[in-house]
Formats: structure tokens, C-alpha cells, sequence
């Protein structure tokens, strides 16, 4: 009892009182922890067995109720720990701490999916998915470094451009159109290494979750998808240091208590992938040199059970050469502080002020030329979020949020003295985007549960600007200029807003069945300028302007939600339909960088995404896993005017993204001696490319001619993956361990096709394939907890 | 565990693989491709039309299907003026009225009517003036290369004016010095005549630049060719040095882009080189290549001994290696043209 409880935000606190009545009942607050670590369990769930009430825990893991006074026996259980019953004298209010002992020796500590059995019948959100930070680490993945998107990408609906490519798309959507929110605020750049990794730590987060359909009016900006990461706090009990190595970096974690009231989170990570570039054929890669490395700091201080306190920060960054010329070089840094106050069980306040900045810089080294280009992309938001829990079953939320953009989409200044480089930059943008969002959630009855919510949001392109007027029958170049407006400093260059919808319901239809349906608007004022298939850390964040409207998506989805065997097997099927506005294509030949007419380059298209996502789990018992199927669809169609920019005469045509097929497998058997078996299967069909139908002679040169993109396939992926991690432990409460974890990614060493290319080799154009990961990489990877 | 950090280690080296593949390739309707340009220079002007023929890794391509025979192709500027271009077999067209000269400043368009009536223009298009070229200068290089290691690079300086958004492009060629043993210079003499020879040398570099990031500037030391060093001996160059419009720069680049493509995920966008030419009742039917409209300095350079380098002694020692072989000079080594080029 000496430890005060600590509160965050995203909770919602589920009580049973209102104001009115409580003077007949008393307050219960039980803060379940784990029996080894201490650490609060969220999601954990209460139930009086006398009167079945029940609650469950927000994500500090306290469970608040309010109760006649009574002898009550209380059941408390949480996903991946055994069930623990409890007599409690319930005379005046009570704060009781609980310890659950995990089920950790039996390696079932591990549930990927739900934090609550039957999470999928019981939420209205549908959707959803979670990643545990424990099962993380025991997956098979390329050289042992445990990745927070690529385990994402074994899920349905999450796809990337190509493995070892930055990113990740969701439904059918753009890169840049995923939200991922560390500790609520946005990770513009999600890429360690050109995209092999992710930036965050795995060992910093407590839990990941991922929204793929209509998500919260709380939060908007993006138009796909919304991840949200949240670091760990510091833990209260004394200090701990847990850490990892792998063939391709060192990680380091240490936490604990400064003083009663205060904690301290840090870690970082450090690679050393040279020696693995070294070993590729490629020499423009086998003479690349790279360095990354990652850090977080987070302190947490609550001064009382009302109050916490939390500030973070992080820092990524990256360098690249390319033998003898070029230095990338890119860095993320984000900051935030929360003040989280906990008005009365019930109502809590939510006050943020975040930042978030990505920053390039390209160091180019030829005689005479020697320049530096740099582009960035900064966010300074303040955010309120008030949590109201009217009754048992109507919940409400609001809140505003504020944002100032500042973007440099390119600038260029001569390095050193002979350089005949000209300083240069594209006009900076300034933007100004307001938030204001209600978001309720109402349990019509027992089993009907409708999620309704509202957000407007507001944008403003702010200059100093200029915005050019072209001729209005010639496709907008520089040379159709016909008239140019200069807005001052402050003033609005340009302006846009609207409401976003966002509606869900769940019916529960039998004990273990659910329908559910959802449907919501997106808007997105920011677009990521990339003319590759992949996004590469070179690409460049854009504000609206006159010429690029913010992108809206509209998404419905419906589901059926289907558990048996006491929630020991969970099956879904979703569908759903998304139709996406304002989305960009490029012009050929288009010239991005350092373009300060860049709206010459793009074209407008429309963007259309269906699909069928089929889903099975199996959650309990010494073998686990799932297996999903996907049928999807992404396609876009450019939108202008005049019919030579057309893309494939401006019909819809397949996006980079369209992947119609996709099958993920994941299985985890647990065996003796604490050895745990995991292996994950994935086909997919091959993404559309582009090849040559034709060719001609040109400058003395042969020329393919490209004149339908994306009529063709690569041929299809697929890969199995596995992998033995043992655990040290001898017995449930030993609180220093390791787990070693041997992987082998892509067992029967099948060449998937990365890339394929043309090349004239003796007078004939052969086609090729490259492999990147085409044999298999074993691994070898140790993760400790001192 | 060590000896499972070997068995990693040497796994990776091995991770990233090569393989040919067959793949269903699709064959479009042909596509017409334009190569050609007007100049400052004197006539004739040349155009090249042909089709896109089918894309062929294994059986080739039947070239003589793909020539553009009997259109009309017609070049005018903007006082009314025009000139005819008459075929001249191959898909080649040329002009041949002698008075038709291009002028800088002055605009120009292209016509080309096909057979079966399809018609096609460029925009007119002004031609731009390009600086002289100030130096060109020589650098003793080493290759990389086991047959001619050494070689002398070239590089052009010219001064970008201020005033004026400039576009570049350069092209080059240039002669090497060879040696044989020769052939008797008469019946029965004694000495050896044409022992010693000129090999051109060219590229097809697509070589452009604008003058975008050093307007005003001078630009020093850009690289336009390299002449491989055979034997001790003279070399000579000639620059041609480019002013071009920016819509001609821009396809430069997309021909550039399109063709270092290597199929990565991190390419541009695959699309067709098109350029000026387009079908005058159907604006998406876009002809590949482009009608330039140019403005053209040229400068010789003759590079009499080497410069010098830290490797000087192994480049003489290099050329000391080499065998000589018998016969006329100008016989041996293929491309050799029998009179001596001027300058040299």
C-alpha cells in the first residue's frame, strides 16, 4: 500500500457510480500487479462475485468501483496470469493492491492478441490489432532484431512495399497515411537503415495496438490508421536493467524509482550493421557504411493518487554513405509532457504538450560541387482530452488539440570554398491545424454498444507564402505561370476543414457471437512527396496548398466475431470499403526536389480499397497461434483534365500496394524445460510492377518503353520462418533471467523476388531477379532481465 | 555460441542473390519514336522516325519493320518560313534546302504527317544561346579496367551567365594515339610508313546539367569524356557544348531516370521517355524522343604528353608492355579514319 497508483491517459475508467447515488455506496480501488515484477496489469478485470459487478483496469492498471457495503469475495484475472480470489471487507472506501502470479514458467504468459479473453465480442471497436512485447521477442526475424513493424506486417490488412522497405501500409493506404503516435505524439520517419528497421525500442514499449478501421474522434490527421505506442514508466520497486543482443545492434533498458513519487525510464540502442553490409555482393553496398542508434528517457512523477506527471523524450538517428560520395544522414527527435489528473472516479483530465520534428540532410562530395541539402518537418501540439464515465453504461469524451506545423521541404547551401553551389531553399511552410472531437460510447443494452463520435478539425497553410496562378486550359508547368499572390507573414494562405464522423456498433447476437459495423471520415492536411514505390528517408513531408486539398478517406466496415470453446478460439471475418479523395500521383519525368512550383509535378487521383480479412486464433494452451487470409484490393485512377498527363488513360489501375491475396500463419508451441517453439508462415501475391513492352533505339542506345504502369506482377512471396527461444528461469518468481531466442528466417531458403530488373547483356535484354533475404539467415539474439 | 556467430557470419555473405528469370512480357501497339534536332550550325538538319518495336530478350527484332517510310516532315520557325525533309531510307529525313539555317532566338516546330494520316507537332520551341566553352581541361586517370587501365579524362569549364536560366548539354569525341610496326613506305624501302595512328574514341553519355543550383557561377571541371592511353603519343578532343530549351532538359533527365532503373523499390516510377512530339488529334498518343532545338559551341583541345601523377612511372611501364603488332597502323585497330583528323 505505501506505492501510490499511477494514472495515464488513454484510459477510460469503467465505475459504476454516478455523483448522485454514491453517498450509498463506497469506493473500491484495487490495483492489480504482477506477483514478480510489481508492475501494474492493465486490462486486468474484476468481478464481485455476490452481486456480478465488475470492472476492469485502465492502463495503470487499477480497477475503481463502487459498491454497497458488504463482505465481498472478488475474483481478479488478467490475460497470461492465474485467476486470484480475494474476501474484502468492504466498511469505507478501500484501496486494496493485488498480485496476480503470471503464468510466465509455463511460457503462457504470452497472448499476442487481446488483453481480455473475449475482447473481440465484448469491444465495439473491431479492427484491432495488438502486439504483446513478450511474444515479440521470441519471433523469428531477419537477424534477431525483434521489430515492432514488421510484426505488425504478419497481420492481416498490414502490408509494406517490400521487405526490407521503411513503412507499412494499412487497408490499401499510403505510408504516410498511418498515424503512429509515440506516447501521443507522431513519428513522421518510422526507418532505421534505409528501412530494414523500425525506430523504436521494442524494450520501451508497453504495448502497441494498431486501428485499421474507424478509429476515436480523439484522434485524426492521418487517414489509414492509428498505432499507438506507448512507452513503459519507470518501475517503482527498485531498479532494473533489461537489455538485449543481437547480430545487428545492443540494447539497453534501465528503470526505477528515483524517489517514492518519481521514476526514471532510459534505454537506448546502438547498431553496428557494417560488418553486414560488408558481406553483400552488391559493391555499392558491400562499401556503404551505416550507423543508427535509438534512445528514450521517460520520468514519471505522481505526487499523489490524482496527479501523475510524465515527460519523455526520444531520439532516432541515422547515417548512410554510399561508397566515396554521398552522407544521409536523418534524425527524429520527439519530446512530450502529460499532466494527468484524476478529478473524482469517473472523470479524469488529460493536459499534453508534444513535439515532434524529422530532420535530412544529404552531404553530396564531388569536386567543385560540394554541397549540403536539408529538409525537415516539425509539429508543436498542446492537446486536452477530458475522460467522463456518466454511468456504467455511457461514456463520454471530449477534448481540443492545437498544431503548428514547420516544414522545409528543401534547402541547399555550397560546403567548403570552391563550391559553385548557389545557398537556395523552396519557400519554408508554416501550417496552423485546430482539433475539437466528442467521442461517446453507449451501452444500449448489454449487448448493444454503439461508439459515436464527431471531429472537426480546421487547417490553415500560413504564409509567408507565395501562391502561383497557371493558365486555365494548359496543364500547370513553370511556364504557364500567369499570375503569382504574396500572403505576409500570419496571414492565410490557405484554408480548409470538416467534420469527421466516426460511428461503431457492436451487436452481440449470442453469448460468444458479435456483429459489428463501423464507419468514419479522415482527413489528412500533410502528404509525404515520394516517387518511389518504397518510402525512402530522402522523401519530404508537403503541407495543403491551393493546389493539393488535405485527403479525406472514407472507410465503412462490417464484422462477424465468433469465440468458442470458452474464448480459447476466436474467429472474425471483416470486410470493408474505403474510398480515398486528394490523393497525389506524379507527373513522369517529375521533378520533386528543391521544386518551388511543386505542384507542376503532382496530379490529383482517386483511390478506392476494399477487401475481406479472415481470422482464427487460438489463444490458450501449450499451443497457440492464428492464421489469417486476406482477399484485397488497393487502386487509383489519376484525375486532370488533360488527357496527356493521364496515367493509364486515367482509368483505375492497381496501386503499388495492391497485394489481392495474403496469408499469414503464426504457431507457438510450448515445451519442456522452458523451451518455447515459434514459427510463422506468409504467402502473398506479388505487388504490381511495371515492365517493358516495348523498346527502341535512342542515342545510340537501346530504350525500354514503359507504357502501362503496374500491368504486371512479380511473381508471388512466400516464406517460412522459426525459431527456439529458452527461457533461464527455474522457477516463476526468479527475477533475473535471460531468454535466448534461435531464429531461422526463411527455413527453405526461397528466393522471393525483392526487385526485378532489366539489363542488355550482349545485345539482349534478360530479365532478373534479386533476392535480397533469398537463402536462409539464421540468427541468434539475447534478451536479459538483471 | 561462438561457432553459431560463424555459421551467421558466413550465411549472410551469401544472403543477396542474383538469378535470371523468365517473365510473361506484354507487347503494346508500336509507339513512334523521334530523334532529331535543329541547330546554329549549317544545314542539313536531320530527323530520325521509327516505331517502338516489341520488347525482346530472346528473338530479337525485325529493325527494318520499325523505320517511318513516307512521311512528311516539315520544320518551320515563327516568321512563316519552313523547310521540307526528304527521306532518305533507314527512318532518316533530312533537310535540304541550304538556306534554312537555325537562329538563335528564333522558334521552331516540327511536323510529321505519316502515311496513314496521323499527324503529329511539336510546340514551337525558341532556341536558346549557350556561352562558350572557356578551357577544356586533361587529368591522367586510372580506370579501373585491365585492358587500358590509364586514361586521360576531359573535363569542359565554361562560365554560366547570370541572367539567364541556363540548360547544358555535351557531347565529345576524340582521337587516341596507337602504334604498329607498320608497313614498308615503298616497294623495297626500308622505312615503315603509318606506324603510328589515331583511334577515335566517343561516348553516348547523356550528359546534362542546369545551371539551376550555380546560376551565375563558373563550372569548373565538368567531365565530358575519357580517351584510353594505348601508347606515348598525342590526343585530341572536341566539345560540343549544348544550350538547351528546359523542356528538352527535362526529358533528358526522365530518359536518364528511366534508363538507370534497376527495379528497386527505391526506382522512380517507371514511365515512357516521351517527349515533344504529339498526335494533333489525340494528345495522350505521345511519340517517344524528342525534336531539340539547340544552339551548339564546339572546342578543340590537343593534349600533347601526359600530365603529371603519382602512377606516372607505372603508366610507362604500362605502355612499354604493350606488343606491337605488325601491318598498317590504320588497318589494325578498326575504327581508324585514313586521313589525319584536322588539329591532330
Amino acid at each position: 500500500m505505501k506505492l501510490r497508483l499511477t494514472l495515464l491517459c488513454f484510459c477510460c475508467l469503467f465505475a459504476f457510480s454516478s455523483s448522485v447515488i454514491a453517498q450509498q455506496r463506497l469506493r473500491l480501488s484495487v490495483v492489480v500487479r504482477d506477483g514478480i515484477t510489481k508492475k501494474p496489469i492493465p486490462g486486468a478485470s474484476l468481478l464481485v462475485a455476490e452481486t456480478k459487478l465488475g470492472a476492469r483496469a485502465d492502463s495503470a492498471g487499477v480497477i475503481a468501483l463502487t459498491h454497497p457495503p458488504g463482505v465481498l469475495t472478488i475474483y481478479v484475472s488478467a490475460v497470461g496470469y492465474f485467476r486470484g480470489r480475494e474476501t474484502v471487507v468492504l466498511d469505507f472506501n478501500k484501496r486494496v493492491e493485488y498480485f496476480l502470479q503470471p503464468r510466465s514458467t509455463d511460457l503462457e504468459e504470452v497472448d499476442v492478441r487481446a488483453t481480455r479473453k473475449d475482447k473481440n465480442i465484448k469491444d465495439v471497436q473491431m479492427g484491432q490489432i495488438l502486439i504483446s512485447m513478450p511474444e515479440l521477442k521470441r519471433m523469428p526475424v531477419v537477424l534477431g532484431e525483434p521489430d515492432i513493424l514488421k510484426a505488425l506486417t504478419l497481420q492481416s490488412g498490414v502490408t509494406t512495399a517490400g521487405e526490407g522497405a521503411g513503412g507499412f501500409n494499412v487497408r490499401g493506404g499510403r505510408a504516410d497515411q498511418n498515424l503512429v503516435l509515440v506516447d501521443g505524439a507522431p513519428l513522421f520517419n518510422t526507418s532505421h537503415l534505409l528501412g530494414f528497421y523500425t525506430n523504436i525500442n521494442p524494450d520501451m514499449v508497453q504495448d502497441v495496438s494498431l486501428n485499421k478501421g474507424a478509429f476515436s474522434a480523439q484522434y485524426g490527421g492521418r487517414v489509414s490508421s492509428l498505432l499507438l505506442m506507448s512507452t513503459r514508466n519507470g518501475n517503482k520497486d527498485g531498479w532494473r536493467v533489461s537489455g538485449g543482443l543481437s547480430p545487428v545492434s545492443v540494447r539497453a533498458v534501465v528503470d526505477g524509482p528515483i524517489s517514492k513519487k518519481l521514476t526514471l525510464l532510459a534505454g537506448g540502442r546502438v547498431a553496428f550493421p557494417n560488418y553486414l553490409l560488408q558481406s553483400f555482393p552488391s559493391a555499392s553496398v558491400k562499401n556503404s557504411r551505416a550507423f543508427f542508434y535509438d534512445g528514450n528517457i521517460k520520468l514519471t512523477y505522481t505526487p499523489n493518487e490524482q496527479n501523475t506527471i510524465s515527460l519523455s523524450a526520444y531520439r532516432s538517428q541515422d547515417n548512410f554513405r554510399f561508397p566515396g560520395d554521398t552522407l544521409y544522414g536523418w534524425h527524429s527527435n520527439v519530446l512530450t509532457g502529460r499532466w494527468s489528473y484524476l478529478v473524482r472516479p469517473g472523470l479524469q483530465v488529460n493536459l499534453s504538450a508534444l513535439y515532434s520534428g524529422y530532420f535530412l540532410n544529404v552531404d553530396g562530395v564531388s569536386p567543385n560541387l560540394n554541397f549540403r541539402f536539408t529538409s525537415h518537418i516539425e509539429q508543436k501540439e498542446g492537446k486536452a482530452d477530458v475522460f467522463y464515465t456518466v454511468n456504467k453504461s455511457f461514456k463520454v469524451q471530449f477534448g481540443v488539440n492545437a498544431i503548428l506545423y514547420g516544414n522545409q521541404t528543401g534547402a541547399i547551401q555550397p560546403m567548403g570554398e570552391n563550391s559553385s553551389i548557389n545557398a537556395r531553399q523552396v519557400n519554408p511552410e508554416r501550417g496552423r491545424e485546430l482539433g475539437a472531437y466528442v467521442n461517446t460510447e453507449w451501452e444500449l443494452t448489454p449487448s448493444i454498444t454503439l461508439m459515436a463520435g464527431l471531429r472537426y478539425s480546421a487547417f490553415a497553410l500560413l504564409g509567408p507564402q507565395t501562391v502561383y496562378g497557371y493558365a486555365e486550359n494548359l496543364p500547370p508547368s513553370p511556364e504557364t505561370v500567369v499570375d503569382s499572390v504574396q500572403y505576409s507573414s500570419g496571414k492565410v494562405a490557405q484554408a480548409y476543414g470538416g467534420f469527421e464522423p466516426r460511428l461503431a456498433l457492436r451487436v452481440q447476437i449470442a453469448k460468444n457471437t458479435a456483429l459489428k459495423a463501423s464507419a468514419g471520415r479522415t482527413r489528412q492536411y500533410l502528404n509525404l512527396i515520394s516517387n518511389t514505390t518504397a518510402i525512402t528517408p530522402l522523401d519530404f513531408w508537403k503541407l495543403s496548398d491551393r493546389y493539393l486539398p488535405p485527403q479525406i478517406a472514407d472507410q465503412v466496415s462490417l464484422g462477424l466475431f465468433q469465440n468458442l470453446q470458452d474464448n480459447a478460439f476466436e474467429i472474425s471475418v471483416e470486410g470493408y470499403y474505403k474510398r480515398l479523395q486528394n490523393q497525389i500521383d506524379y507527373r513522369y519525368g517529375a521533378n520533386l526536389i528543391l521544386n518551388p512550383k511543386l505542384e507542376t509535378a503532382l496530379l490529383h487521383a482517386a483511390g478506392r480499397a476494399y477487401g475481406v480479412e479472415f481470422g482464427l486464433s487460438k489463444n490458450t494452451g501449450r499451443l497457440t497461434g492464428q492464421f489469417n487470409y486476406t482477399y484485397a484490393r488497393s487502386l487509383i485512377a489519376v484525375q486532370t483534365p488533360f488527357d496527356e498527363l493521364r496515367i493509364n488513360g486515367g482509368d483505375y489501375y492497381p496501386s503499388y500496394i495492391d497485394r489481392p491475396h495474403t496469408l499469414n500463419m503464426q504457431a507457438r508451441w510450448g515445451m519442456s524445460h522452458n523451451w518455447t517453439f515459434s514459427t510463422n508462415f506468409v504467402y502473398y501475391t506479388g505487388v504490381p510492377a511495371t515492365y517493358p513492352d516495348g523498346q527502341y533505339t535512342y542515342n545510340g542506345d537501346v530504350v525500354q518503353d514503359y507504357s502501362r504502369r503496374n500491368a504486371d506482377r512479380i511473381p508471388d512471396y512466400h516464406r517460412l520462418d522459426v525459431a527456439f527461444s529458452k527461457d533461464t528461469r527455474f522457477n516463476k518468481s526468479q527475477k533475473r533471467y535471460g531468454i535466448w531466442t534461435l531464429g531461422i528466417y526463411n527455413v527453405y531458403a526461397h528466393k522471393n523476388p525483392y526487385s526485378i530488373y532489366f539489363t542488355r547483356y550482349n545485345q539482349r535484354t534478360e530479365s532478373y531477379r534479386l533476392s535480397v533475404f533469398g537463402t536462409m539467415i539464421p540468427s541468434i539474439a539475447y534478451n536479459f532481465y538483471f | 555460441m561462438y561457432r553459431l556467430f560463424v555459421i551467421l557470419l558466413t550465411s549472410v555473405l551469401v544472403a543477396a542473390c542474383i538469378d535470371q528469370v523468365d517473365l510473361p512480357i506484354r507487347t503494346e501497339e508500336p509507339r513512334l519514336v523521334v530523334e532529331g534536332q535543329i541547330t546554329n550550325e549549317a544545314p542539313p538538319y536531320t530527323v530520325r522516325l521509327t516505331y517502338t518495336g516489341k520488347y525482346g530478350g530472346t528473338g530479337g527484332q525485325n529493325v527494318n519493320d520499325q523505320y517511318v517510310k513516307e512521311a512528311q516532315v516539315t520544320v518551320a520557325d515563327d516568321q512563316g518560313r519552313s523547310a521540307r525533309f526528304v527521306s532518305m531510307g533507314l527512318g532518316l529525313y533530312q533537310t535540304t534546302d541550304s538556306t534554312f539555317r537555325g537562329q538563335v532566338g528564333r522558334a521552331y516546330s516540327l511536323s510529321v504527317v505519316l502515311a496513314d494520316g496521323k499527324r503529329y507537332v511539336t510546340k514551337s520551341e525558341r532556341m536558346p544561346a549557350v556561352p562558350v566553352i572557356d578551357s577544356v581541361s586533361a587529368t591522367l586517370i586510372k580506370t579501373g579496367s585491365i585492358v587500358t587501365p590509364y586514361a586521360l579524362s576531359y573535363a569542359v569549364n565554361t562560365t554560366d551567365p547570370a541572367n539567364e536560366q541556363n540548360y547544358y548539354r555535351w557531347s565529345a569525341y576524340g582521337y587516341t594515339t596507337r602504334l604498329s610496326m607498320g608497313v614498308p613506305c615503298s616497294l623495297g624501302n626500308p622505312t615503315r610508313c603509318n606506324t603510328r595512328c589515331w583511334v577515335s574514341v566517343s561516348n553516348d553519355i547523356v550528359n546534362v546539367y542546369s545551371d539551376e543550383a550555380i546560376n551565375g557561377n563558373p563550372l569548373r571541371g565538368r567531365f565530358v569524356l575519357q580517351v584510353p592511353i594505348y601508347a606515348v603519343g598525342p590526343q585530341l578532343v572536341e566539345v560540343q557544348q549544348y544550350g538547351i530549351t528546359q523542356a528538352n532538359y527535362q526529358f533528358w533527365k526522365l530518359y536518364q531516370q528511366q534508363n538507370a532503373r534497376t527495379g528497386s523499390i527505391f526506382d522512380p516510377l517507371p514511365a515512357p521517355v516521351t517527349g515533344n512530339l504529339v498526335n494533333t488529334s489525340d494528345p495522350s498518343d505521345l511519340a517517344r524522343g524528342y525534336f531539340a532545338v539547340t544552339s551548339i559551341t564546339r572546342r578543340r583541345y590537343r593534349q600533347q604528353s601526359f600530365p603529371s601523377a603519382v602512377f606516372y612511372s607505372a603508366l610507362l611501364s604500362f605502355i612499354s608492355s604493350q606488343i606491337i603488332p605488325d601491318g598498317d597502323c590504320r588497318a589494325t585497330y578498326g575504327n581508324v579514319p585514313i586521313l589525319e583528323p584536322e588539329g591532330w
